[in-house]
Parts: C-alpha cells; structure tokens; sequence
C-alpha cells in the first residue's frame, strides 16, 4: 500500500496498529496494557523484557506477535550451557567444489522476531551476545560484522521465581531494552476464557497483517512515521527532568545536578544507578507511538507518564537498603512522576 | 511547504495577538495589585499619622517606605515572570483551550531545520480547533478584576478622611504655644539646664520666672518637647539639637501634614481656643481636642483672639505671652514678678493649670502613646542664688542642712532648697514644684 500524504499516514499506522491489537487480542486473552507496551516497543524500535511466572503466555504473546506480524520469528531457550556461538552463529568448513573454507553460519539471531526464552538462566557470557545484536543491529564473529536484517526485535523472558542457578542480567545488558513489562497471572473471567478457547478442537490462530515480502518494509515505513512525530521543546525538557529524577544525588556518575524537579528523598536513598539517557530516548519515542496510536501527530505530557514505568523501572539500580525495605522500582519511578507534575505548568 | 508556512504563519499572528493581550492584562494586574498594596499602606500610615504618637508615626513611615521598595521589586518581578513570549503564549493557550500542545508545538517548529512531514496536519488541526483559542475565549476579560481591589483600597483610603484624630493630654504651657514660641522655649530651656546643674548661678531668689518647659526625659535632646509631648506640635529647632533633627523632623513634618490635612480647625474650635484654656473643662471632649490640635503658623486666628481678649479686659490670659509675639518676652517684662517669659504659663494668675495636668503624677504629662517621663527644668528661682554660689564654702557641707542663714556655706541642693523656699510658689503650684524638684538631681 502506497502511502501518500501524511494524514493517510497516520491512518495507516493507526489502522496497522488496530489490526495487530486486534489479531493478538485473538489469541491472547487479557494483557491489553501489556500487548499495547510490546506493540509501542515494537513500533519504536524497542526491545522488550517480559518478566512473568511461568504458565502466563510470555513465549505465546511473542510467537503470535511475530505470526501477526509475518516476519521471521526464531526462539532461543537459554540454558546454562548455552554459547554464544550458539545464538550469533559460526563458522564451519564447508567444502564446495573441492574447495574448502570457512562460511559463516548465522545463529538463530538471524531473524526479525527473536525470544529469548529465561534469558536469565544463561551465563553472562551468552547473555552478552546479544549486546552488540540489541545495539547495534549487528553481530561480529571471528572479526567479521554481519548486520542484521531490520526490523529486529528482541523479546526476553524472566522468570522471577527459580533463582537458583539463575544470572541476574547485568545492568548493560537491562539498559538495552526497552521496556520491562510484567506479566501477572489473569483475573477470573480471563482465566474462564482462557481455559474454554484452549482447550478446545483447534486453537485460536493469529492472520498475518502484512503481507510476508512487504512485511519488514511496512514496519520500517511505521517506525519512520513514528519519529516524524512532533515534540514541544518543553516536553522534551520534562522527559529529560523524569531522567534525570531517577539520579540519586551523591552519586560520583551524576555531577552537577541542576535539574528541574528537586531531589528526592527515596531516590537518594535506595537508588545507587539511575536512568541512561536510553531512558529518555525511550520516553520520547514510546510517547510518539502512543500519539500517534491516538491520532495526533505531537506528543503530550500524558503520552510520556504513560510511557514512564515500564521505560524506566528496570533501569534504576537500587541498593541494598531498597531490597531491605522492600521497595520497588516501579513505586520510586512513580515517585519521580507524582513531583514532576509540578512543571507542567 | 508554502501552506505549512501560511498557516504557520497565521497561527503565529493570533498567538500574538493573544500574548500583547495577554500580558496588557499582566501588566495591568501588577499594577493595581501594587497601587492597591501602596494606596493600603497610605492608608495605615495616615491613620497611624492620626491617631499614634510621633514615634510610632516615624516607625511606620520609614517601613511604610520600606515596604513600597519591597512591592514596587514585587510587581515587577511578579510581571517579568508571568510576562509571556510566544512559547509560553501558546502553552498558555493550549492548557486554557484544551489543545494539548499543539500550539506549542507548533510554535518550536520554526526552529527546527527540517520539518516534520507530519506538521501540516498538525497545522490544520490548529486552524480547525481555531474556535477554541479565540482571543475573547483565552482572554476575556481586557480589565483584571484586581481593578476592584484596587478600587476597594482607594475607598479605604479615602476612609480615613473619617477617623478623628486621637486625644492626648495637652501641654501644660497652656495650647496656645505656637511652633516658634515653643522653639523660643526650648533655647530658653535648654540655656537654663545650665542653671539647673549649677544652681548658684540662677538670678533672684523668690522670683518664679517662667521657663518651666516639660521635655521628654527620654528624648530630651533631639526634639522640640512641643512636638514630643503635644503630638500635634510642630518640629521646632532647638538651636542646640538642630544637627540632630534631620530625618524624625521629615516624619514629624508628614505626621503633622497629614493632621492638619485631615483634621484643620473647626471655627468653634477656633473660638474655644482663643478664649484660654481656663474656660476649658478638663473632663469636656472637646476641650480636649482643642488642646491637641496644632500648635503652629495656622493658629493666627487664635492668638489675634487672644490679644482681643486681652485688650478687652474681659477675661485674663492665663496661658499666653503677654507680649503676644512668639519670641521671648520683651526685656522689660520678663523681670516682672509673675511674669511670662517665653511661651509658659503666668504662675499666680488666672486659671489653675491643674486641670490640664494628670493631678496623680505632678510633673508627669502622660498621653496614652507618648512618654512616660518628663523632665520639669524650673530654673528660674535658682537664679536667686548666684552670689551664694560664689562665696566660700558653697557646693560643700557646712554646718547644719537646714540653716539658711548667709552665714552658713550650703552646698548646691541646699542652695537650691533655700531658693526654692524662699520663692513665692502659687499654692496650686506647690505640689509639683515639689515633686520635681525633689526628683531633680543636684
């Protein structure tokens, strides 16, 4: 579909995205805010870490989101004896034509929608791969770069309970994605609905929304639609004020705290990391999603409070006091929030 | 792009429009809120002018002063920080219409290098919801209701037109004093402090010459008791504090503006004034504003009444020169027994001043603000003993305190005892004669 003007545009995207929700909301039964954060992640670029208990639908939301989607969907069971190679790929001798030599064999990687299934219950060694693939788009092996096909999207799973033999991801590798979105186990009705469609002679099945050869340039054409969304400068400033919020005031990485919003008590207390400007990029560009899933071409204070929790909870380093006392992210980011009302006006 | 920029452009012009409104209204708030607080402030110290002493006048002057500084600093800076550019016009517009920044928005579009593709639609959505950001939407009123406080604190100003002045005890020189007189009598006081502190240099024993001036102890120097303990009285300059009068003379100046603004005489007053203070009761109220009132140049009409009263016959000065000048007595006068000298009361004639002094503290004229402490200098009985001074012997102990003979050497206090005995002090006189020169230090 060809589209024209900037209006057409907007509707496009507004129509993809209805259709994608649509199609999801087929096969996954309640999880609307979370099905609409992977969609925002999606849309702008974003990676997205799931963490959830088991038997919640992590792995069926991302297998359906790439069958929606008609992209090519890979997935990746992390283990502790999982290498890196394993994931990126190798090279192998192949022998064509009597002729033998290396050839690059791609990893699983390779693809446009990638699980990354207990992503935590890999070494930090394997964990890494994915550093330079999340980044960067591309991956490097035996000193060869290999660039990954956009769009590339990278969808991990936590489970929270069964730490044992577990690697907490470090904090690089939790900055790269873009959201954190939490799976809770469904409510009553939810349950009774999930229980009848899956249980039954066939199983709900997501319809591809694209086209499979036009799918990758139709999602590369709305991730471009979404950056053209406009930005007051005082928005701007207020999504870098929610960033720089998060920064605990002694801390020897954050000097010369001039920042909009005066610090804050618990932020300073339990927080001994607080947001990368990969924060702030993600609360501009999830924002611009949310616009334009609204119809509007320019974001708003509301789009970028949406956008704040799951942007920037799991990048706040909290120390041990916050652990002692039971406190989470989340409530410290919403912390941040309630005081930075006061510049919208 | 050419309609980007037209409507871009269109948009920009309204918002001007909003913001030279806008801040016409912000400016205008400023200003009334600040000639309210001011016009308020008049208001006080009018009132306080009215109705407290010269002190308290002078406090609230110069903080009234103060404060004028502190709200002019005030409204500007209330003015600069909610003066608006064309950024926070729109933002301002957006929250009052409802747009979600899409005014803002596209006010920053200018800046940027490329625009966005996306910015027509945003454009047109500006101009479509035009409707909502009308200038007599955004801006309705082009008069801030702060007008009606402004408005308020001028009717409160104009208020005090209605608030009497306070009473106070009238001076006991009688209220004819007027602002020369009084200076006159205070140079003649203050030359005779001499006296006091050397007694044996005083003229004639038994002589009780006039210049008996109540000065505030506490103040003694600095100001014309007249102004001090009249309240109403007029700066005079002392010759010997006149260096020291520089700004409570300016407040005085303003006090008494403002009273004789607020409050000139009655004719009545007038009349009553000029017939003496003995024809006055001490417990009438009127009597009593007619002491307080101004003491200066403008009582012409009284002292021309007074003099009338004089060469009529009917009626005795009792509480003015009888010279009629407002300088010191003339020469051949003052030297008359019972005499006037100055501005004070003739001892021995006419009325008692009894009534115009508290009769529980002689010597003490307390109004309800002003001091509590005066200093009563008579000196002029001591005048008698200059020659006693000067013999042998005198300002030491010698022989029995009691004596009075010449032949016995008294020091200073017994001199001054022996003057004081020896001087013929009206009965109604006698009591605070006493008081004070029992309090008189030697």
């Amino acid at each position: 579909m060809n589209v024209r003007t900037p209006q057409e545009a907007v509707g496009d995207f507004q129509a993809v995205l209805q259709r994608l929700r649509d199609q999801l909301c087929h096969v996954i039964v309640g999880h609307r805010d979370v099905l609409d954060q992977i969609l925002i992640a999606f849309f702008a670029g974003g990676h997205v870490l799931i963490e959830g208990v088991p038997g919640t639908g992590k792995t069926l939301i991302v297998r359906t989101l790439g069958e929606a989607l008609n992209l090519s969907f890979n997935r990746i069971q992390f283990t502790v004896d999982l290498m890196p190679a394993d994931i990126t790929g190798t090279r192998m001798v192949m022998e064509d034509n009597g002729r033998r030599e290396f050839v690059f064999v791609p990893g699983p990687l390779f693809a446009h929608v990638l699980l990354a299934d207990e992503i935590n219950r890999a070494t930090p060694k394997t964990q890494s791969a994915l550093l330079e693939a999340m980044a960067e788009m591309q991956v490097t092996v035996a000193g060869t770069t290999h660039r990954l096909q956009p769009p590339f999207f990278v969808l991990a799973t936590l489970n929270p309970i069964e730490m044992e033999g577990t690697y907490p991801l470090p904090e690089a590798q939790l900055d790269r994605f873009f959201f954190k979105v939490v799976l809770g186990y469904p409510d009553h009705a939810d349950m009774r609905q999930i229980i009848g469609s899956t249980t039954g002679p066939t199983l709900p099945k997501a319809e591809p929304v694209f086209a499979r050869e036009e799918a990758a340039r139709r999602v590369e054409e709305l991730r471009a639609l979404v950056r053209e969304v406009l930005v007051a400068p005082h928005l701007g400033e207020y999504a870098a004020a929610l960033v720089r919020a998060t920064l605990p005031a002694d801390s020897k990485f954050s000097p010369g705290r001039a920042t909009l919003l005066p610090p804050d008590e618990h932020i300073n207390r339990y927080v001994s990391l607080g947001s990368s400007p990969r924060g702030g990029q993600a609360l501009l560009l999830g924002a611009k999603v949310r616009a334009l899933l609204d119809g509007r071409v320019h974001i708003t204070y509301d789009d970028i409070d949406q956008i704040a929790i799951p942007a920037l909870n799991h990048r706040l380093v909290l120390n041990f006091a916050a652990v002692a006392d039971g406190i989470e992210p989340r409530a410290l980011v919403e912390r941040v929030l309630h005081a930075a009302r006061r510049l919208r006006h | 792009m050419p309609a980007i920029t037209l409507g871009l452009a269109e948009v920009e012009q309204r918002l001007r429009i909003l913001r030279r409104r806008l801040n016409w209204v912000t400016a205008q708030q400023s200003i009334y809120l600040g000639a309210s607080f001011v016009t308020l402030l008049l208001s006080a110290v009018i009132v306080v002018g009215l109705r407290a002493s010269a002190s308290t006048f002078r406090i609230t002057a110069c903080a009234g002063a103060l404060l004028v500084v502190i709200v002019a600093v005030t409204c500007l800076a209330y003015a600069r920080r909610r003066w608006l550019d064309l950024q926070k016009t729109a933002r301002v517009v957006d929250g009052r219409a409802q747009l979600t920044d899409r005014l803002a928005t596209l006010v920053d579009l200018r800046r940027r290098p490329r625009p966005s593709r996306l910015a027509p639609i945003l454009v047109a959505q500006a101009l479509a919801l035009g409707g909502q950001w009308q200038a007599r939407q955004i801006a309705p009123r082009r008069i801030p209701r702060s007008i009606l406080i402004f408005i308020a604190s001028l009717l409160a100003l104009a208020g005090t037109a209605l608030i009497e002045r306070r009473s106070v005890p009238p001076l006991p020189s009688t209220a004819a004093t007027t602002a020369i007189e009084l200076s006159s009598a205070v140079a003649s006081g203050a030359r005779r402090d001499s006296a006091v502190q050397a007694p044996g240099q005083s003229d004639t024993a038994g002589t009780l010459q006039p210049p008996t001036t109540l000065i505030p102890a506490g103040d003694f120097s600095g100001r014309a008791p007249g102004a001090q303990a009249g309240k109403d009285q007029p700066p005079s300059v002392s010759p010997s504090s006149a260096d020291a009068m520089t700004g409570s003379s300016l407040a005085d100046r303003l006090q008494q503006t403002i009273r004789r603004a607020f409050h000139g005489d009655t004719p009545e007053q007038r009349k009553r004034f000029a017939s003496g203070p003995g024809n006055d009761s001490p417990s009438d109220s009127t009597t009593s504003a007619d002491r307080n009132r101004p003491h200066d140049r403008g009582d012409q009409p009284d002292r021309s009444a007074s003099k009338k009263a004089d060469s009529g016959g009917q009626q005795k000065d009792l509480g003015r020169p009888t010279g009629g000048g407002r300088g010191p007595q003339p020469q051949g006068e003052s030297n008359a027994p019972q005499n006037f000298q100055g501005s004070s009361p003739r001892a021995g004639e006419g009325s008692s001043p009894q009534g115009l002094l508290d009769p529980n503290a002689p010597g003490v004229v307390a109004g309800q603000e002003s001091s509590k402490r005066f200093k009563l200098a008579i000196t002029s009985f001591l005048h008698a003993a200059p020659e006693q001074a000067d013999r042998p012997g005198a300002g030491a102990w010698a022989g029995d305190a009691g004596s009075t003979g010449g032949d016995v050497a008294l020091n200073n206090r017994q001199l001054a005892d022996d003057a004081l005995r020896k001087t013929e002090v009206p009965p109604e006189y006698e009591d605070l004669v006493r008081h004070v020169y029992s309090r008189t230090e030697p």
